[in-house]
């Protein structure tokens, strides 16, 4: 066999140029805000506000060069999680973060219009995130596009922290940690409008969900209870995650469950 | 003139025929002269005919007595007698592979002459002929101070890093179930269709390693398409010693250490050897402050990433014994690696999961465990046709351990196991083997079992029988193999929940199957030379594969890749036409250049790949779901070195080019590694110790596929010296000196937006060491 070098490079430069005839849709889908006329809300807003116990609709339109695919709504509790560089929301006591939607839609078409409507739980209250994802029929996929949804709650009760270890928990960048052994000095007030029947703060351990502090507020029915309380951290304390919950009752029996993370090390 | 004609008969070198035939002349003509002058002239004159320089007698020797001419015969001693009327002057003898001889008899009646044997000096000798184990195109890969360097040592070859017992082997952009790992050609299997299920071995405990290129080697097996890794046992010491062989290492950056010891001694026939080698590494070094993961944004505070920890066990116990003809071994091989998985790796993260632990050497939940057990043996009998028989039974098992999570509305589930996969595999391969060529029968089978509340795979079996032909054609080689595949896989389904928590129907993941699959290789192989020093090799092949059982059948999130992956019962094997030419020309001399390349293309018919689809997984912490497609692709590439060497120093560049194209779209196929470019500069330190700058040029990955993001180019500088001596040999490497936050586009990590390792630095101790040395 004679060894030709030429014929192989022509063989390759010809299968080169049959493999670059092939083409495709590679044009994202986007959403098409101006086409909204709705008047409702849509995901691009900079904020959307929910109260608890309503239902609520997201509006928006979508649109591609040639066929749409599928749009996907996925709402979660902005808690632990920041969805832009930079983004500070602040402190937030959060409430009820197990809520979650998901939800998905077939489109069709070069441009569709779709409501997402969810009802908001009576448990949450703070924010969550809402991302809208869509896709193409090619499966080319358009940048997510991340709203906020605040969540105000009138029907449980409602903690707010004043300060912990002397500063407001606004100026915290990340979470706080403590020190074993240490004592920490927490100050804020929980209300409701029915009163407040039981609360209590907590700090327990993640690993193994135990309390190694604990203290009951003292409470008379108040609709606005003030307290400072000295949260002590065992010398002999596991270094770790915990979760420094805020529990409390109102009049009628409706429960509320908030908190933060601390790092104990 | 009858010397001349038998002369030519034996097939004697040319040209020592005719020095031969002169010498002798020029010395009858002058004895011819000079004799009669001196004395009286014998008429019979008999001796002995005797090989130099043992004086064995030389029989059929040929005896020309001159001037009259007559012929005759040495006998079976050697011995002859002559005569001439006019008397015997001098004498020429001549003999098969023999220097013509002639003498003087100088009035002798009896005389003794030795014959020398002819010789020719050669500069240079090749010998044409070859085992059907030996490949040609194979590229030696050296012990480094781990796998993943020890596969990027040579150009082309890459390394998914995924942690120590988590890296996968990617040759000319293709990795995974499309590349075989072979121990002494036992093909390895453990879950190795996952990118993040890597090859459980250390190369510190074989005898060698190469990698092989390519698709279409008709001995390696039908995954061996973008090439092979081929580890090979340990071979028979020269003589009865013991040999032993330690090493440790330390790497700061991600605190990895590691030691091993191997021994081997040999007593008589029988040659046994023992090792095992220990790896603990702590959480990776990143410079890298944050990253993103579905869209959410997340801190790391100290540039590790935490929960990447880990430890790496590995062990081999074997024994070889030698019989008149021929030889078996037994050799079982053990591995562990644990090691903790990045929180991002399965579910979405909190902030706080991401938390470094100041015990950069800790691991907790979520976690992957890697078992493999291997008991072989191989036994070759010299013969006729000389026959090797190999058998192999393992037993492959991965764990992924996480905090339980229900996916949907589903119940929490009440363990940690979120998914098991557990594989018994068996192999055999009976080869005959001739001067001419080789042939043989391959058989294997593998069933998979898998566990968890996490589905991605359901339990599945595959078998493979194999019918093999290597035949040498010309100088060529030509290779054959014929498969037939046969895969099953069960049908899965969950119950389904509504958001009361109540079961409202049952989510079908998979289907029955049970399919054979026909396939097969045909492949020419041609050795090239251009210029006396410049030689290669021209290959052609054409070949096909079976789906994986993956391919065919999953339906979950893959943790290793972070998305959400779904197999096709509809696939059939890819079919592939690959062409391939490696040329070289080795460094020959100081100031020289030695140069290589290897170069392909490929056509592949139904090439099996992950597209994404328009849909999204119905599960919140996956995207869009990326579904197995058959779709035709053209791969091409070449790989080139660059060795130039003064004194001592040593200069060498090393380049990888690589595209891949998915031809009805014209994209790239997912994870085409991007041009690679390596230069090193070697000099000598001291007698025994060298000084090295190393330099690595990665481009801009450009060509991507669908949705695919573009990854920016890096330049890493290292540093490298080494001094060895009497078994000693103590090395440092560091590596990305400007701790540059570089993303490596074929790693998982990049899915993320994580970076690669950061700044290290390795000291490397080994020593080999044999019974008689008193150290």
């Amino acid at each position: 066999m004679k060894f030709n070098i030429q014929t192989l490079i022509g063989a390759g430069a010809l299968t080169l140029a049959f493999s670059s005839c092939g083409t495709s849709d590679t044009e994202p889908p986007t959403l098409c805000q101006a086409q909204n006329l709705t008047g409702l809300p849509s995901v691009t807003l900079d904020e959307i506000e929910a109260e608890a116990g309503t239902s609520v609709t997201v509006f928006d339109a979508f649109c591609d060069d040639t066929e749409l695919g599928e749009v996907r709504w996925d709402l979660h509790s902005a808690e632990g999680h920041e969805h832009e560089e930079g983004e500070e929301e602040g402190f937030v006591l959060n409430s009820g973060t197990d809520w979650a939607e998901l939800e998905t839609r077939a489109l069709e078409g070069t441009s569709a219009e779709e409501g997402f409507t969810f009802d908001v739980p009576l448990t949450a209250r703070g924010v969550w995130d809402l991302v809208v994802s869509v896709v193409d029929a090619e499966g080319n996929a358009a940048p997510d596009v991340v709203g906020e949804v605040h969540v105000e709650n009138d029907y449980i009760p409602e903690f707010v922290l004043g300060q912990v270890d002397g500063v407001s928990p606004d100026t915290w960048e990340g979470e706080p940690v403590w020190s074993p052994g240490s004592s920490i000095v927490v100050s804020g007030t929980v209300r409701d409008s029915d009163g407040i029947a039981e609360a209590e703060l907590l700090l327990i351990l993640e690993a193994d969900e135990s309390t190694v502090w604990s203290s009951e507020l003292q409470v008379s029915g108040d609709s606005l209870v003030s307290f400072t309380e000295t949260v002590v951290i065992p010398a002999d304390a596991v270094e770790g995650e915990y979760h420094f919950e805020m529990e409390a009752t109102d009049g009628t029996g409706v429960e509320m469950h908030t908190g933060f993370h601390v790092e104990v090390e | 003139m009858i010397p001349i004609h038998r002369a030519s008969r034996t097939g004697v070198g040319r040209g020592h025929r005719v020095f031969g035939s002169f010498s002798g002349v020029c010395f009858l003509l002058f004895f011819s002269g000079v004799m009669p002058v001196l004395g009286q002239i014998p008429v019979t004159v008999h001796g002995h005919v005797l090989h130099a320089p043992h004086f064995v007698p030389c029989s059929d020797a040929a005896v020309q007595a001159w001037p009259c001419g007559t012929l005759v015969f040495t006998d079976a001693d050697g011995r002859f007698e002559v005569f001439c009327p006019g008397g015997v002057d001098s004498l020429t003898v001549m003999s098969h592979g023999h220097r013509v001889s002639g003498v003087a008899v100088s009035g002798r009646e009896h005389v003794d002459i030795e014959l020398e044997a002819l010789s020719v000096d050669l500069e240079h000798a090749e010998i044409d002929g070859r085992s059907s184990e030996y490949v040609p195109e194979a590229a030696q890969m050296e012990p480094r101070q781990d796998l993943l360097a020890t596969l990027e040592s040579v150009p082309g070859v890459r390394g998914l890093d995924l942690g120590a017992g988590l890296i996968q082997p990617v040759f000319r952009g293709l990795l995974g179930a499309r590349v075989a790992v072979l121990e002494d050609g036992i093909p390895q299997v453990g879950g190795r269709w996952g990118a993040d299920h890597g090859v459980l071995m250390d190369p510190e405990l074989y005898g060698g390693a190469e990698a092989v290129p390519g698709g279409g080697h008709v001995w390696l097996g039908p995954e061996a398409m973008g090439g092979a890794v081929r580890l090979s046992s340990f071979a028979a010491l020269a003589e009865d010693e013991q040999r032993t062989r330690l090493g440790m290492q330390f790497r700061w950056g991600d605190s990895n250490a590691r030691l091993h010891v191997l021994h081997r001694q040999r007593t008589n026939r029988t040659q046994w050897h023992a090792g095992w080698s220990a790896r603990q590494f702590g959480n990776r070094n990143v410079p890298q402050s944050g990253f993103q993961y579905l869209g959410r944004q997340y801190r790391l505070d100290a540039s590790r990433l935490p929960n990447t920890s880990g430890q790496a066990l590995h062990g081999v116990l074997g024994i070889r014994s030698d019989a008149t003809n021929g030889w078996g071994s037994l050799e079982m091989r053990w591995s562990e690696a644990r090691q903790g998985l990045f929180p991002g790796i399965i579910g979405i993260p909190d902030q706080q999961d991401l938390t470094t632990d100041p015990d950069v050497m800790g691991w907790e939940l979520p976690l992957q465990l890697a078992r493999r057990l291997q008991l072989t043996g191989k036994w070759i009998h010299h013969g006729v046709l000389d026959r090797t028989l190999r058998l192999s039974v393992s037993r492959n098992e991965r764990g992924e351990f996480a905090p339980p999570h229900a996916h949907g509305f589903g119940p929490e589930p009440s363990d940690d196991l979120s998914l098991r996969l557990e594989e018994l595999y068996a192999f055999g391969e009976s080869r005959w083997e001739g001067v001419q060529g080789a042939f043989g029968v391959q058989m294997e089978w593998l069933e998979g079992r898998t566990t968890g509340w996490e589905f991605l795979l359901p339990d599945h079996t595959r078998q493979r029988f194999s019918f093999v032909l290597d035949r040498k054609q010309g100088r060529g080689r030509l290779g054959l193999r014929l498969d037939a595949v046969h895969v099953t896989h069960a049908a899965h389904s969950e119950p389904l929940y509504g958001p009361d928590g109540a079961q409202i129907g049952v989510d079908v993941r998979t289907d029955n199957l049970n399919r054979w699959m026909p396939g097969g290789a045909l492949s020419w192989h041609l050795p090239l030379t251009l210029r006396p020093h410049v030689r290669g090799h021209w290959t052609t092949a054409l070949y096909s594969r079976a789906p994986s059982s993956y391919a065919l059948a999953a339906n979950g999130i893959h943790h290793g890749t972070f998305r959400f992956e779904q197999g096709n019962s509809s696939l059939r094997p890819e079919q592939s036409l690959e062409t391939r030419l490696s040329m070289g020309s080795p460094e020959k001399a100081e100031g020289a250049l030695g140069w290589s390349v290897q170069a392909f293309t490929a056509l592949h018919r139904g090439f099996i790949h992950l597209t994404p689809k328009a849909s999204f997984a119905p599960i919140a912490h996956a995207g869009q779901i990326y579904g197995f497609e058959a779709r035709d692709a053209f791969r091409t590439g070449l790989e080139g070195t660059m060795l130039w060497g003064w004194g001592n120093s040593r200069w060498e560049h090393s380049l990888a080019l690589l595209g891949q194209w998915a031809l009805e779209t014209g994209l790239g196929l997912p994870f085409t590694p991007p041009a690679d470019l390596r230069s090193r500069v070697q000099h000598p330190w001291g007698e025994n110790g060298f000084v090295a700058i190393q330099h690595r040029w990665v481009a801009e990955a450009r060509l991507v596929a669908r949705n695919e993001a573009t990854t920016p180019g890096a330049s890493l500088w290292g540093f490298q010296c080494g001094w060895s001596r009497s078994g000693w040999t103590v090395s440092l490497e560091a590596d990305n000196l400007a701790n540059v936050a570089w993303l490596d586009h074929v790693s998982a990590y990049r899915a993320l937006g994580l970076v690669s390792q950061g700044r290290w630095a390795s000291l490397r101790l080994t020593l080999d060491v044999g019974a008689a040395d008193d150290r």
